[in-house]
């Protein structure tokens, strides 16, 4: 039997009418996910493999089958490849609202005044895509994001190392440049961010990744105590009042840092937990998606509220250093 | 691949179950309770405007006073004068410029600080003068850019549900 006969036993798609085409004429001409996982997914398959032949099964496979198949509009591209270029180009967001301090060599103390704000946030907002990117393969079953996670999870590491940088050469703090990496316990908790995302940093890559073996996934798990870290150090922040920012529009406590990070934290790490994984996988399984999706929802909308805010932050401060007009402060 | 046996299988997926719903309650808490706070912004705006308007007011008060009898006596006492009301209104127009004001304020806050700054320059103008009676010929189109200003004061007001107030304070 061809692969491409095993692929269509294995997805028996009626004749009708497929989302972007008919099937016929998108066959899976490349190796399936099954076939050949995605170099960076260390996604725990064991979760998986007690799906059964239904419908559940097929409906999850579906939505990866499709974005496997060539675009009917570029078809020189498989739709999962032009998705992910889109989903990929948010990262720069913090460089592309930056660049013009840098450019301007901290014109108007842009730099001293934002910079922190601006890839700070930036920097949050990059690993907390990377870390949600695992919960969404959860919840959803799909996995042909997966690569985001890899994606995020360097431009956090570079754009954490950028923002270090920039504070080392421009913000206030006394001391030198050890004083504004260090001078204060949330300056030394943020370095320390950047010295152990390093690690993970360098061995994000499928060599490193094949020749540490087993060792790669232990450093890749450094990332829980990035994420520890960010917690203490947006703790020690902000604490239970903002820093700084756009406090001044009634609402404090939704641009605390401190809060956000442990508002989006926890829906994040209870569905990491094994027992409630495998309550969704069996749910799935049992073809009570629906189930999950209730039951999660609630987690869902406090995430992407809080999430608005981390992006209006972003983008507040952004446009501050792109036209160089910085906070008074 | 599970490694669970069947007799456990049912109490993990109660405890998954238990667990993820216990969050999703916290965060139905949180989101309830996001809705009474977000309600009372624009009385913590309005508050946020008196804390600066407050000290502001303060200093002008006591100014505008001393640069009363000044005015017709003491070049250099009203000149003093002028330059602390100068400080008082620059500071709250810089501090005004930190508050984010809901749509329908936002643009009033504006238009109180370009006229702040109209005001602030004529008495800067003041304060280049080289005689009392030179000083002093300033002095009307300097009420009249405070009439503007007080007239702003009374819309920004207006729209933070603030009462009115006169006399040259924020």
């Amino acid at each position: 039997m061809s692969q491409r006969d095993a692929i269509q036993e294995q997805y028996p798609y009626p004749d009708g009418p497929y989302p972007g085409g008919p099937y016929q004429e998108a066959p899976y001409q490349e190796a399936p996910y099954q076939e050949a996982p995605y170099a960076d997914d260390g996604y725990d398959e064991a979760f998986y493999e007690e799906y059964g032949e239904g419908p559940p099964q097929a409906k999850r496979a579906s939505v990866d089958a499709w974005m496997a198949q060539r675009s009917t509009t570029l078809p020189r591209f498989k739709r999962r490849t032009i998705a992910l270029f889109f989903l990929r180009l948010p990262a720069f967001v913090p460089w592309f609202f930056i660049m013009r301090g840098w450019l301007s060599l901290n014109a108007k103390d842009v730099l001293t005044l934002a910079e922190a704000d601006v890839l700070g946030t930036g920097g949050e907002v990059t690993f907390l895509i990377a870390v949600t990117i695992t919960p969404l393969i959860t919840l959803t079953g799909a996995r042909w994001f997966a690569p985001l996670r890899r994606w995020y999870g360097i431009f956090f590491a570079l754009i954490g190392t950028s923002d270090a940088t920039t504070a080392a050469i421009t913000t206030s703090f006394s001391g030198g440049v050890f004083g504004r990496l260090a001078g204060h316990t949330f300056l030394v908790t943020g370095f320390l961010i950047i010295l152990i995302a390093a690690p993970v940093l360098l061995t994000a890559n499928t060599p490193a990744q094949r020749r540490l073996g087993t060792y790669w996934k232990k450093i890749q798990k450094l990332t829980y105590v990035i994420w520890g870290m960010i917690v203490l150090h947006l703790a020690l922040l902000d604490g239970f009042h903002p820093f700084d920012g756009p406090q001044g529009d009634g609402d404090p406590v939704f641009h605390d840092r401190f809060y956000q990070i442990v508002a989006i934290s926890i829906p994040l790490v209870l569905l990491r937990l094994p027992p409630v994984k495998r309550w969704i996988t069996d749910k799935r399984a049992a073809g009570e998606q629906w189930k999950v999706w209730w039951t999660v929802a609630p987690m869902v909308a406090l995430y992407l509220f809080v999430f608005a805010f981390l992006i209006n932050e972003e983008i507040f401060t952004g446009l501050q250093v792109m036209t160089l007009n910085p906070p008074a402060n | 691949m599970s490694t669970m046996s069947a007799a456990e299988a049912p109490r993990s997926n109660i405890t998954g179950f238990l667990l993820i719903a216990m969050g999703s309650a916290v965060a139905v808490l949180l989101l309830i309770l996001a809705v009474p706070y977000y309600a009372g912004s624009s009385a913590r705006i309005a508050s946020l405007y008196t804390n600066v308007a407050g000290p502001a007011d303060r200093i002008l008060a006591a100014d505008l006073k001393a640069y009363g009898v000044n005015r017709l006596r003491n070049l250099a006492a009203a000149k003093s004068d002028l330059s602390n009301e100068v400080k008082a209104e620059t500071s709250f127009d810089s501090q005004l410029g930190n508050i984010t004001f809901p749509p329908a304020a936002d643009p009033h806050a504006d238009q109180l600080t370009a006229l702040d700054a109209k005001r602030i320059a004529l008495i800067k103008l003041q304060l280049k003068a080289p005689s009392l009676r030179k000083l002093r010929a300033l002095d009307s189109q300097v009420q009249a850019a405070s009439a503007a200003v007080d007239a702003q004061i009374k819309i920004m007001r207006a729209d933070l549900g603030l009462p009115a107030v006169s006399g040259g304070l924020y």
